[in-house]
């Protein structure tokens, strides 16, 4: 179990954290000293292994709460957003690790914000809104679950609904949602070929259009588009 | 119950503390027998004091020692790990119950707490020496006394550590742990208070009088002291309020 936030034993060593963990879960004195071994250099911190905690950086501390986590070999490994403040070398690099260690046919339950880590890790994936399931399946299907796909984010000077109904009975737009007075999310099934006709349907309505932008499939569009965009605290 | 958790937990605790055993030592032992130089070797030798102080003193000195090492080994790790860092975290993950881990933490202190009494005694003897009369009748009687003033160290350090908060570490010592040492008869037998009959009445709400005059009972039983009946029940029912109310607190802060 790994928390989202390091509780290391600050009166201990790197190696000294690993040792005992081991111990606590009831490792032979010489199997938990290769296991630390091993993880201090799979987590690039053989270096530091000999100095106290209290000293090491918040990437460190993450790196090495994880190691701690994996010292007695469990079948389940829960990660609470392992890579929440991480720098992207670090990042990448935990993502290797999980990925190996998945790979050796050990379960991952991991809870991220990150949309990319989500999609790049994760084989199964629910989207949890206010407590509840919203959404669940591989990635792949959560993508091509979202309306149209591709959303395209509009912003113009003046609301006019009937731009916004032109706008929805154009072909592959799926779904209009009027994000505020100024702006509209556009999920359609495809994406730049639309732009021109959009733009043509503005002038004629006679909407200025400030800013458009566009955004594959991701799960970042499926999060929003199920749990739209307000706070969520 | 898993032992081998226990066990390497416990190693874990002695551990850190032989890393940390100078400081230790000093924190322990420098006040107690800076005190023991002053009034059991200057104070009698200059005269302002009667030879017998030094034998009088010493049960005194090793309650102060014991409960101060108990209170202040559990206590403070407890309150430090339940902070921000959540370092007791790393703990909890231990595959154990967590009222074990409290267990742990009293059984490690008592330990320590008993070390440091069995130390405070040669130390305090070489620095008294000559004159200090030590006659121990009842070698048994002495260790249930020491074991219960140990346990009570600890079990109080860990009903203290699970009710106070880090910015009132002081005040835990200030309105605490000092009251109890100067009210406790450390320094003088319960009755020598006879002069002050509220007082002596009072200060009877006070294990530490109990610790001291147990260990006075069983070391240097030729002064007066309370019934040894009397110290070994009232110690074991404070041990079992502190123990109780410890491990419900602790547990309460755990889960939450």
């Amino acid at each position: 179990m790994v928390g989202q936030r390091p509780n290391l034993d600050f009166n201990l060593t790197a190696r000294e954290i690993l040792t005992f963990h081991g111990a606590y879960f009831g490792l032979p004195h010489h199997e938990r000293m290769k296991r630390a071994e091993a993880l201090l250099e799979r987590f690039k911190l053989t270096d530091r292994a000999d100095q106290m905690v209290r000293g090491f950086s918040g990437g460190m501390m993450q790196r090495l709460s994880i190691a701690r986590a994996m010292v007695h070999d469990p079948q389940v490994l829960f990660l609470d957003e392992p890579s929440a403040g991480l720098d992207p070398q670090t990042r990448l690099l935990l993502w290797e690790i999980v990925r190996e260690y998945n790979q050796t046919g050990k379960t991952i339950l991991l809870t991220t914000h990150n949309m990319e880590e989500a999609d790049t890790l994760c084989q199964r994936l629910a989207i949890i809104d206010h407590g509840r399931v919203i959404a669940l399946g591989t990635p792949r299907e959560l993508k091509a679950s979202v309306p149209g796909g591709f959303l395209l984010q509009l912003r113009f000077g003046l609301h006019s609904g009937e731009f916004l109904e032109r706008l929805q009975k154009l072909s592959g737009v799926r779904e209009v949602r009027v994000t505020d007075g100024v702006g509209a999310d556009v999920y359609a099934d495809r994406g730049g070929s639309l732009i021109p006709e959009v733009a043509h349907l503005a002038s004629a309505s006679g909407v200025e259009l400030h800013d458009v932008h566009i955004s594959e499939p991701s799960l970042e569009n499926l999060f929003l588009h199920h749990t739209g965009r307000s706070l969520r605290e | 119950m898993n032992w081998k958790t226990f066990l390497a937990i416990l190693a874990r605790d002695a551990h850190v503390a032989r890393r940390n055993v100078v400081a230790l030592l000093f924190q322990t032992f420098l006040q107690p027998l800076m005190f023991v130089f002053i009034f059991g070797r200057v104070m009698v030798g200059s005269g302002y004091m009667p030879p017998s102080y030094k034998s009088l003193l010493l049960p005194g000195i090793m309650a102060i020692c014991m409960v101060g090492t108990g209170i202040w080994a559990v206590a403070m790790p407890v309150i430090a790990e339940f902070q921000f860092t959540h370092e007791i975290e790393d703990r909890l993950l231990a595959p154990m119950d967590i009222s074990w881990l409290a267990v742990e933490k009293v059984v490690a202190g008592t330990l320590q707490s008993l070390a440091a009494g069995l130390m405070v005694i040669p130390a305090a003897w070489l620095l008294l020496r000559p004159g200090v009369d030590l006659r121990v009748p009842h070698p048994l009687l002495f260790a249930a006394v020491a074991l219960l003033v140990a346990l009570f160290s600890a079990t109080g350090g860990l009903a203290l550590g699970c009710s106070m908060q880090q910015t009132h570490i002081g005040l835990m010592f200030s309105l605490i742990v000092a009251p109890m040492i100067f009210f406790g008869c450390t320094y003088y037998p319960w009755s020598a208070l006879e002069k002050f009959p509220i007082m002596q009445k009072a200060v009877l709400v006070n294990p530490l009088v109990y610790a001291s005059e147990g260990l006075r009972a069983t070391l240097v039983p030729q002064f007066p002291h309370l019934p040894l009946l009397v110290v070994l029940a009232v110690l074991v029912i404070f041990n079992l309020l502190l123990f109780t109310a410890g491990l419900r607190w602790f547990y309460g802060k755990a889960v939450s």
